[in-house]
């Protein structure tokens, strides 16, 4: 055992797996043969098993749900699982859709023996809540007819050796195990004996290479696994719902996901999108932005909770993805003792922006310019003790007087903008209505055709 | 008959309580006008629901301004939302809290705002909330409470129509005198009503009344103008 290099990981049910858990009979069938691939608990308890026909599993279970095959979906959440495995192991190769290769050597000086290592990978399976089945050997490809013989979640690797192990369970097709049978070589042990040259008279070309990797005479071609630069993770229902309450059950753990993705990297995210897949409609996005960038995953929820609790749903979804921007190095400058400061304005901000509109946030900013409805963020603006007398509020469009008015203090003439498209000539007076309000009013001294010539533009209140 | 001993123990441990005694529900913080903080009993509350009856701009923000001010220290927010017109920066610039802690919020949904209010007034990071025009019910005003309460903070109410009665902690109704303003406190939680109490503006807002003999008339008639 401890020339062994290569650990393989088989996921035999990872369809099943990789949506949400159901209580009902579910069975994954392959298209082409008709015949079950994968079944959950609740399928095998009554009969319905990997192999057996899909008219024998309806027979045998007449609620059995029955979904489709479908590579792209394994691929993709053995993407997942590789990423979640890559914190414990370094070097990691695909065999798409249903195995992962992994290369022990170099992580034994990390975690000093298999035993350690192995509890490593294993503690992160359960967590992932997949079915595996797992073995060792000098190569992958022996490692994977290994695996694929072993028990499904067993403790230890112990397993017999290649070469007692039958050829049905290497990557051969039915057919040439059949023919291989028929000449009596039944295990690995029998091909070992027999020397290649007589094999390829008899054998196609891709056998015989099959045959050359899997008892380490030629090397493997290995597909290897590089983690995404940016968080992803897309999930599909089991049913189309309209309810998008069915996300919040499934958002802290992604979340979670996310946070530890983020902690690892040193990082934060500025922005999540959450994006629901409908059949009859284009994807729906929610975008989620926090201004200074976020990891914590409470946080996150609750700014996505408060999208998703206006979010009114016109058609079902079926699927639904979380997409983080790629994240940002973490500033060295986060204070301890700042529990109520600045971070506290910016969760309040981040969450204010999270259900009301851009256009419902005004912050006053001083501009390097005379007329009042200027608001250019300008950093040149005049110092304080220059600072004329302007009212508290400022309509956004001045209105035409109506009523007497007496005169406070006055006129201060403002006379500017002829540079641009818009010109000011006025004369401001403050004032007093009878009422008792104290106003900013003022004279236009650019006359138009019959246009009023006084106007109300802020209150001193 | 109780023992005189009995009662001035009770009384020492606050469990007796007189009708003519002022028990403000929160602490007060200098309003920056000596006669209503004597008319409050200390000043302005600290936490709470508050309101201030006043038409706008009749001085209702210069009335609160020093106490804007003084709470907002730190990088605390005021948040003023649906207000009669944008606040404008020179002015808060000169006088109140730096137009930096200035949010102006404009959300003419009912909902939206009272969600709003409510996230504003339990952040911990606003010390005050000023919303324009919004009438609250009973249950919202205690949830309110419960908030200003848990984020130290405090909302009020601005607007000239008449509201409903709710558990307020403060209610203030201002009108206008010539430079000056008139405060009465019309409802509030461990007192009396109170007031009037007269305000000049003069001394605390000398910018808005220069003396007299400067280039324009005080008092001229805005019809001589040419109106």
């Amino acid at each position: 055992m401890t020339e062994a290099s290569w650990l393989y990981l088989h996921f035999p049910r990872l369809q099943l797996e990789c949506q949400p858990t159901s209580e009902a009979p579910l069975a994954v069938v392959c298209p082409q043969s008709l015949k079950i691939r994968q079944s959950n608990q609740a399928a095998q308890a009554q009969g319905v098993y990997t192999g057996i026909g899909f008219a024998l599993a309806c027979t045998l279970c007449d609620r059995l749900q029955v979904q489709p095959y479908r590579r792209e979906k394994e691929v993709h959440a053995l993407h997942q699982l590789a990423h979640s495995l890559y914190q414990q192991s370094a070097i990691i190769n695909l065999f798409a859709p249903q195995g992962l290769a992994l290369h022990i050597r170099p992580m034994l000086t990390y975690y000093g023996s298999l035993s350690a290592y192995w509890e490593a990978i294993r503690q992160c399976l359960t967590k992932e809540k997949v079915t595996f089945c797992a073995a060792t050997a000098t190569n992958p490809l022996a490692a994977k007819a290994l695996a694929t013989a072993q028990k499904a979640n067993s403790e230890d690797l112990a397993c017999p050796p290649l070469d007692t192990l039958a050829l049905v369970y290497s990557d051969l097709p039915e057919k040439e195990v059949e023919r291989l049978h028929r000449v009596g070589i039944v295990t690995f042990g029998d091909l070992r004996q027999l020397s290649l040259s007589e094999l390829s008279v008899r054998f196609d070309k891709s056998v015989i290479q099959y045959i050359k990797q899997v008892l380490g005479h030629s090397r493997v071609q290995l597909a290897s696994f590089t983690p995404e630069e940016y968080f992803y993770h897309y999930c599909e229902l089991n049913y189309a719902s309209s309810n998008s309450h069915i996300i919040s059950q499934w958002l802290p753990h992604l979340l979670q996901d996310l946070e530890v993705y983020l902690r690892k990297r040193n990082q934060v995210t500025q922005a999540l999108t959450l994006t629901l897949y409908h059949y009859q409609a284009p994807e729906s996005p929610l975008r989620v932005s926090a201004a200074q960038g976020q990891a914590n995953a409470s946080i996150w929820m609750r700014l996505l909770q408060v999208k998703l609790d206006q979010l009114k749903l016109a058609h079902p979804f079926y699927a639904f993805s979380l997409k983080a921007e790629p994240g940002q190095t973490l500033s060295p400058k986060t204070d301890l003792f700042d529990q109520m400061g600045a971070g506290a304005t910016d969760d309040l901000l981040n969450l204010l922006k999270a259900r009301l509109p851009s256009s419902a946030f005004f912050w006053p900013t001083p501009a390097n310019d005379h007329r009042p409805e200027c608001n250019a963020t300008d950093t040149t603006a005049p110092a304080d003790s220059t600072l004329c007398l302007r009212p508290a509020f400022l309509l956004a469009r001045p209105q035409p007087l109506t009523g007497p008015l007496s005169i406070n203090a006055g006129p201060e003439r403002i006379t500017s903008g002829w540079w641009d498209q818009h010109p000011v000539r006025r004369d401001y007076y403050m004032a007093q209505d009878k009422r008792g309000r104290e106003l900013w009013v003022y004279r236009e001294l650019i006359s138009g055709p019959q246009s009023p010539q006084w106007y109300l533009h802020g209150y001193f209140s | 008959m109780i023992p005189d001993s009995l009662l001035s123990t009770l009384a020492r441990q606050g469990h007796i309580r007189q009708g003519r005694q002022l028990m403000p529900p929160a602490p007060g913080i200098d309003s920056g006008y000596p006669a209503l903080n004597r008319l409050l009993g200390g000043g302005l509350p600290e936490y709470g629901v508050c309101r201030l009856k006043a038409t706008a701009g009749i001085g209702e923000i210069r009335l609160l301004l020093p106490y804007l001010t003084r709470r907002a220290v730190d990088s605390s927010l005021v948040v003023l939302i649906n207000p009669p017109g944008r606040p404008q920066a020179d002015f808060w610039r000169k006088f109140g809290p730096a137009p930096a802690k200035v949010l102006n919020l404009m959300i003419p949904d009912r909902r939206d705002l009272l969600w709003c209010l409510q996230q504003c007034l339990q952040s911990g990071c606003c010390s005050a909330v000023l919303v324009w025009d919004c009438d609250i019910e009973t249950r919202h005003c205690k949830q309110l409470q419960h908030a200003a309460y848990a984020g130290n903070s405090c909302l009020w109410l601005i607007g000239d129509q008449t509201l409903s009665s709710i558990p307020l902690t403060l209610s203030l109704s201002a009108s206008p005198l010539a430079r000056g303003i008139r405060v009465w406190v019309t409802k509030r939680k461990g007192g009396w009503p109170a007031g009037p109490v007269d305000i000049k503006w003069q001394d605390r807002w000398p910018d808005f009344y220069p003396a007299v003999g400067h280039s324009c008339q005080p008092g001229s008639r805005f019809g001589e103008l040419g109106y």
